[in-house]
């Protein structure tokens, strides 16, 4: 049960992270490398806005960061045509994001005060209370969003930018301001993330980073332009993370994760296990 | 000559360097020289091959760790150094296959580089027993003369074998193999082999700077590995500019000079700064310094040239067996059999039109001979040879050729290079015709900017100075007016009589269907449904009901 609990508030974290990397890369082609550090800037919110309650931090950073997401689009479409350009600009947002937090607040660790305390038992499994209300607040929106993506009309429109851009536009979605809105919606999510889950988060300028590889694995193994493929990597992604940390001590389950993730992403790329995989999706379309 | 003064000033220059120079700036220099053969080595897999590594301090720590690691423990120093690059080559040779595999390699290439490059950073932390933790190893240092000249030599050692690489008949195949990778295969060029060769020998070359950045720093600590010196030397080489030997030597000992002045207290800042430049270069000048001056020296010519290789002829034995023999080909995507059965043979000198409905399985069914795409059942025999389980690049040394639908060159190229190339990876050289010699000479514009019958005849020169025996072609007329269509029919009957290859063409345009074919075969519901002359598959009664519905 603890472990199960665990798993729910990685996937949480993860699930939260990697549904806005795919909105961006759904409408983009691009792979943010700042995703996660748009986290980061979520989480200095939570730990520096001490003067407010912790619901008004949040809600004050989701606000104040989205000028600086609509900047940071403009910015990518002008090397948009270019796809390694627009993926370097981004690399060198994060870049840049990670500076200005050590430079203003400095590179020491800070720690975040939950703003629920207590712990619950829930089927018998002790935790803190505001692990598990963050984790609800989180998969919520995880759902949430997927119901926006394949039940409304924005969502429809998101499929369609992500399939056939240039079709799309002809048939009278502007391309360029569907890919500013689902940047927003993205990084807002990271940013959503970050605030989030910064109690139980030791908020320093490379927090993010620290997210992004397993964010970008679990985008990897999802299918391009579905957000559904995208939760359900992520669950993977954070089921097998927290799996090798209740087996394992912290540096021999991180070096495993990295292992087995890049010994998955090797045997997916050979041809015999590709054709596997195709095979049984096409039986999966025929028992259909 | 005149590149060779452009590299004989600062070979003397940097030769005579430690006589006029303080040690604290010899040794900046000597920081710079090592941080600028680590993004020359960045530049052969990033600026050479197309394939970006952001974790390629990964392989400048191996070379870094295993200097240190040898002191610690009193290992043989050589045995070290082999082991670190070794292990260096054969994780850059992992991560170049699983990257490859996938169509588009940047973001697994990204992912997994980083991935390395955090793992190991781990590992060296955890270790401490054997890597002195978080601490680090210290290195002794010879003494800063000794250690300049041997990281001078040892620097110019590489970059003159990697100038003798990219010269190379491998350099002029990675220049096509990163560009244009379907062309690039269909001139015989094994692109996955020649671009994964290329990462490797970047990785290795990144390991060898390590190795003379021990001693260097003195201290090898677990942030050699890091974010931070992977993201700097991306910087150092987009400053600079990519395939290019000054510009990532320059801009890493400028901005590593302007580090160690600058002071620790201000390191945060820079890297800010360095962030915005790298925004910067990248939105504005993605050619980096070098780049610009090369725009600058060379207006309006291809960036880009092809070293210049001598042609090595290829023995081809001669058959008597048929261009191509299919019996059985079937293809499905998922649930829709494209292919059911088909069968057919293009005896040499003969031009077989493929005709047939939309949908019929023309195009699928090129692309099975070719090799894009294979077969789920059924033979195939190219020349006599049983070529089903060939990639494009060895079916095309076999003597395929192949038109696109959409013409496909190498568009940075010259016409000329892109006809050089093509013959690079020839059996034997063949004399163009006369209509061609305008593009085999044109080396003062790039291919990417010729309209689009132009780019239609340098494709199709290209794929005759391969000198194939089987040609396929698809809709070679399509987008063409009719006097362009002539032509083209007129050029395509011209080479069949001259070279006695065979042509499997895929059209719609009857006119041009009479014009060009010897034999004419029917394709309906992924069968050949006739077989025979223009008159014979015209009045067939199978085919008028495909065509029309009418019995």
């Amino acid at each position: 049960m603890d472990v199960l609990l665990a798993i729910l508030s990685q996937f949480g974290l993860f699930g939260l992270l990697t549904v806005g990397i795919a909105i961006v890369f759904a409408a983009l082609r691009v792979v943010n490398l700042a995703h996660c550090d748009f986290a980061m800037l979520g989480a200095y919110a939570a730990a520096t806005l001490t003067g407010m309650p912790f619901g008004w931090r949040v809600v004050a950073v989701l606000a104040t960061t989205i000028p600086l997401l609509v900047l940071v689009e403009r910015l990518l479409r002008r090397s948009f045509a270019d796809g390694l350009g627009a993926l370097l600009v981004t690399w060198g947002v994060g870049m840049a994001l990670r500076q200005i937090a050590e430079v203003t607040f400095g590179a020491t660790p800070r720690a975040v005060a939950a703003p629920i305390s207590g712990s619950v038992a829930v089927f018998g499994a002790q935790g803190p209370a505001y692990r598990l209300v963050c984790s609800l607040v989180a998969v919520t929106v995880v759902g949430l969003v997927l119901v926006v993506a394949y039940r409304t009309r924005w969502g429809l429109t998101l499929r369609a930018v992500a399939d056939n851009p240039a079709m799309a536009g002809l048939l009278g979605t502007d391309p360029n301001r569907l890919r500013t809105t689902a940047f927003v919606a993205g990084g807002l999510l990271a940013v959503l993330a970050g605030a989030l889950y910064s109690p139980t988060l030791a908020v320093s300028p490379s927090t993010g980073f620290s997210l992004l590889v397993p964010t970008f694995f679990a985008l990897l193994f999802s299918r391009p332009g579905s957000l559904a493929t995208a939760a359900l990597a992520a669950l993977g992604v954070s089921a097998l993370a927290v799996l090798l940390r209740t087996w394992l001590s912290d540096v021999v389950a991180d070096a495993l994760f990295y292992v087995v993730v890049i010994g998955i992403a090797a045997a997916r790329s050979r041809p015999t296990i590709r054709r596997l995989v195709t095979w049984s999706r096409r039986f999966a379309v025929r028992s259909a | 000559m005149r590149g060779a003064v452009f590299f004989a000033v600062p070979a003397v220059l940097l030769a005579a360097a430690p006589f006029g120079l303080s040690a604290f700036t010899l040794a900046v220099l000597t920081l710079g020289l090592t941080y600028g053969l680590f993004a020359y080595g960045l530049d052969l897999a990033w600026g050479r091959a197309g394939m970006l590594s952001i974790g390629h301090a990964a392989f400048f720590g191996l070379g870094a760790y295993a200097v240190a690691l040898a002191e610690k423990h009193q290992w043989p120093l050589a045995v070290a150094l082999l082991s670190a690059l070794v292990a260096g080559a054969m994780i850059a040779l992992v991560i170049a296959r699983i990257g490859l595999a996938s169509a588009v390699p940047d973001a697994p290439l990204i992912l997994l580089t980083l991935g390395v490059g955090l793992l190991l950073q781990k590992a060296a932390t955890s270790f401490t027993p054997v890597t002195g933790g978080p601490n680090g190893l210290t290195v002794s240092d010879p003494g800063v003369v000794t250690t300049y000249y041997r990281t001078l030599v040892v620097a110019a050692v590489v970059v003159g074998l990697g100038s003798w690489l990219v010269r190379s008949r491998f350099g002029a195949q990675l220049i096509a193999a990163a560009r244009n990778p379907e062309r690039a295969e269909q001139t015989g060029i094994d692109t996955v082999r020649v671009r994964t060769i290329a990462f490797v020998v970047s990785a290795t070359v990144s390991t060898i700077a390590g190795t003379l950045y021990a001693p260097v720093a003195g201290l090898v600590s677990p942030p050699v590995f890091g974010l931070a010196l992977s993201t700097s030397v991306l910087v150092w080489l987009a400053v600079g500019g990519r395939e290019s030997v000054l510009g990532p030597f320059l801009a890493a000992v400028v901005l590593t000079a302007g580090q160690q002045l600058i002071g620790s207290s201000w390191q945060s800042w820079y890297l800010l700064g360095l962030a915005a430049v790298f925004i910067l270069v990248v939105q504005v000048l993605p050619g980096g310094v070098a780049g610009a001056v090369r725009g600058w020296l060379r207006r309006g010519r291809a960036a880009v040239t092809l070293p210049r290789v001598r042609h090595r002829p290829r023995v081809v034995s001669a058959t008597d067996e048929p261009a191509l023999v299919l019996q059985g080909i079937s293809k499905s995507f998922g649930p829709v059999r494209v292919l059911d059965g088909v069968d057919l043979t293009v005896t040499p000198g003969r031009c077989v039109c493929l005709i047939g409905p939309n949908g019929a399985g023309k195009s699928t069914l090129l692309a099975v001979v070719a090799g894009q795409l294979a077969a789920d059942a059924g033979t195939l025999r190219l020349f006599g040879r049983d070529a089903a389980a060939l990639p494009v690049h060895a079916r095309v040394r076999l003597g395929l050729g192949r038109m696109f639908q959409i013409p496909s060159v190498i568009a940075e190229l010259s016409p000329a290079d892109n006809i050089r190339l093509a013959r690079l990876g020839a059996p034997a050289e063949i004399e163009l015709p006369e209509a061609y010699q305008d593009l085999a000479a044109d080396d003062n514009t790039v291919a990417g900017s010729l309209a689009l019958a132009d780019r239609r005849r340098l494709e199709l020169a290209m794929v005759l100075s391969g000198a194939p025996r089987l040609v396929l072609l698809d809709e070679p007329a399509a987008g063409l007016g009719p006097d362009d269509a002539r032509r083209l029919v007129s050029a395509l009957r011209d080479v069949i009589a001259n070279t006695g290859c065979a042509m499997l063409v895929v059209e719609h345009d009857m006119d041009i269907v009479r014009g060009l074919a010897d034999d004419v075969a029917a394709l309906h519901h992924g069968r050949v449904i006739a077989h025979g002359s223009m008159d014979e598959v015209v009045a067939d009664a199978a085919v008028r009901q495909a065509y029309l519905g009418a019995s």
